[in-house]
């Protein structure tokens, strides 16, 4: 035995060496955050997460900040399993998504738009295009492919079109009702100078037969040489969602310098949001201001939007049934807090803003219909008090996000 | 299993002098390193006087500071144990009295010079990554001896570890990743030795076989994540089963190295 002591030692050394190493490393780790209720109903807090940086002595570390504590994931997380997994993030962020590849794996394979999608009780339909040469008119033709999946049966049914458009098109949401598969379309003339157009192509679901094309005139202005303009569709929050409506928001920018053929410098002069119902094929201007950097989501039948105006937010939620506009200025006193940061998000019905207090970053839930502050929640350093000062002067929280 | 370990200890003995040089080594360097750039800081502090740049030290910035005099020592024993996954091998049939006629006419099974030798390897690798932990202990408590209290910062061993670029990718964060990425390499070492194994047996056509089985096995390991549209728009396979095809061809891969190279030590190789 004696005459093996030293490989013993040795290798007791090396896979010791590496186990000590790790349990240390995950004691001795970066400091530790979490956000603490301030005001309000603290399970409301659950759904957000602050992103930032830890400033270390010589380099900084990303992190998350949330109610249960903070994760430096992209250092402890990363690896090959995990980097594998969260490919295509485009598409697999979305919970619905997720949800509707764990329930019909077979039907969602080799579909990647996540546009496509719609879903109810009975059905699930995907659509697609796909721009191909045609040999035989020697031009360019767009496809369109529908599949419809049977939820009952499990049956699948599946449908080709053509569209005879040289310009690219963009599928931007899929709905279904009275039978019919309405489908939105973003048409973008391959001169960038040109305006947008939209249409709503109208498909059969039980013959795959086009009933209707549309053209949404009001969105599709003519540009001339001085202005351009471009429709934005905000579809359900939940891309798959059964919806009557989706939102555009249409604005007109005015060309200030043209350099070459397709470039150009342009501001932005004027915006208008509209409702569009698939049902009746009627658009109409929305009662609500739009603004910069203001964030809008469409939850079932009602639209909100908030902006950020000088030093408070306006808030609007606008039921698209009833036509009942509300409307709140909320101020960063209002939700406990010094100053409103830069970082806002719309979603389950509740707006979340990134806030501070005296420097100290802090989350903020805020009802949609009525401005009311659900929950106000800041970051607290984990950790010894002697130490809490000098780790928050190390803490910068700049962003956002909701948790789906 | 009592003749493996045996043979296990004999790969490690005729290693010893080396590994204890690369260790050594590896102290010269980063220690000198450490020190002759904590005394240059604390004099161009000193030189300043009262302008000197107020922050304090830390020996995450110590060790970022160093980063190509701790990088070098790294960068050749990966080199040398690269070579010795050749070496373990040619060794024992060079020299004027073959050492392979003894090893091969061991009364054990030929498979446990294999695994031994491939023991042998893995545990160089984790003693030097020990070596290289230890070492940082030892280089904290030198830098807490050469700079003054007043002018110190702790320093998280996570910081530590991402102050330098070759230590991060060496010691990842995630425990996962240090299972993967050097289960990874163990499988190449297989791979390796299974190819020395067809060279020894088939002689100068067996460098050939030896060389397009290595690439047969890169192509077969990566080929999931390469052409299996991982991240590509349109694709057919989910991540989910990408990685679980990675995994079957990463266990195949290993399997069919570990059986070729047993039957081909077993049956085929002569001295």
């Amino acid at each position: 035995m004696k005459r093996y002591l030293f490989s013993i030692v040795f290798a007791v050394f090396a896979v010791g060496g590496i186990a000590v190493s790790y349990i240390y490393s995950a004691i001795d780790h970066l400091p530790k955050y979490r956000l603490a209720a301030v005001q309000g109903n603290p399970e409301e807090g659950r759904a957000v997460e602050l992103l930032g940086s830890y400033y270390g002595s010589v380099y900084s570390y990303a992190l998350n900040v949330n109610e249960i504590g903070s994760s430096y994931s992209q250092y402890t997380q990363t690896n090959f399993r995990h980097n594998i997994l969260n490919t295509r993030p485009w598409f697999f962020r979305y919970s619905d998504i997720r949800q509707l590849v764990k329930e019909h794996r077979p039907f969602m394979r080799n579909r990647s738009n996540s546009n496509g999608f719609y879903s109810d009780e009975e059905r699930l339909i995907y659509a697609d295009t796909a721009r191909t040469y045609n040999e035989a008119s020697k031009s360019t033709i767009t496809i369109l492919s529908i599949s419809i999946l049977d939820k009952a049966t499990k049956q699948t049914r599946e449908y080709e079109l053509n569209i005879e458009e040289p310009h690219n098109i963009l599928l931007r949401d899929v709905q279904f009702t009275d039978d019919r598969i309405h489908l939105l379309m973003s048409v973008y003339p391959s001169d960038r100078m040109s305006s947008d157009s939209i249409y709503h192509y109208a498909v059969g679901l039980s013959d795959g037969e086009l009933k209707s094309v549309e053209k949404l005139e009001q969105l599709a202005l003519n540009s001339d040489d001085e202005h351009i303009y471009r429709a934005y569709a905000i579809a359900d929050s939940t891309s798959s969602a059964p919806n009557d409506f989706v939102i555009f928001l249409q604005y007109e920018e005015k060309i200030t310098s043209v350099n070459g053929v397709d470039s150009y410098r342009s501001e932005r002069i004027s915006e208008r949001f509209y409702a569009y119902s698939y049902r009746t094929g009627e658009l109409s201007a929305l009662p609500i201001k739009s603004g910069d950097r203001g964030v809008g989501s469409l939850d079932g039948n009602v639209f909100a939007y908030a902006v950020k105006q000088d030093e408070e937010i306006m808030l609007s939620s606008y039921d698209l049934n009833t036509g009942v506009l509300n409307e709140a200025a909320i101020t960063a006193s209002d939700m406990g807090a010094t100053e409103i940061g830069n970082s806002m998000s719309i979603a389950n019905n509740r707006l979340y803003v990134l806030i501070t207090k005296d420097r100290v970053p802090m989350a903020a839930v805020v009802d949609i219909h009525n401005g009311e502050l659900l929950y106000a929640g800041e970051a607290v350093y984990v950790g010894p008090d002697s130490e809490a000062e000098y780790r928050m002067g190390r803490l910068h929280l700049l962003n956002l996000k909701v948790k789906e | 299993m009592n003749r493996y370990l045996k043979l296990v200890h004999m790969e490690i003995y005729r290693f010893r002098y080396i590994l204890g040089g690369l260790m050594a080594l590896t102290a010269v360097f980063q220690i000198s390193a450490l020190v002759s750039t904590l005394l240059r800081e604390l004099s161009r502090r000193e030189l300043l006087g009262e302008n000197a740049s107020g922050s304090p030290l830390s020996f995450a910035w110590a060790v970022a500071s160093t980063n190509f005099w701790f990088i070098i020592p790294m960068l050749i024993c990966i080199a040398v144990i690269a070579m010795y996954v050749f070496w373990i091998w040619y060794r024992d049939w060079v020299g004027r009295s073959s050492f392979i006629y003894r090893l091969l006419m061991l009364p054990t099974s030929r498979r446990h010079i294999y695994l031994a030798k491939g023991t042998a390897i893995l545990l160089f690798i984790l003693s030097l990554l020990s070596f290289q932990m230890v070492l940082l202990l030892v280089e904290n408590m030198i830098f807490n001896l050469i700079v003054p209290a007043e002018l110190r910062v702790e320093s998280f061993f996570a910081e530590i570890i991402q102050s330098n670029l070759a230590l991060k990718v060496l010691v990842p964060q995630s425990f996962e990743q240090f299972f993967y990425a050097y289960g990874l390499g163990m499988l190449a070492v297989f791979v390796i030795f299974t190819a020395i194994m067809l060279e020894r047996c088939y002689r100068g056509i067996g460098i050939l076989y030896g060389i397009l089985y290595v690439g047969a096995c890169v192509l077969v390991v990566t080929s999931p994540v390469l052409f299996l549209g991982l991240d590509e728009s349109i694709y057919y396979f989910y991540p989910g089963e990408i990685l679980a095809i990675a995994s079957a061809l990463c266990g195949i891969v290993l399997v069919i190295s570990l059986l070729l190279g047993f039957r081909l030590l077993g049956r085929k190789i002569t001295v």
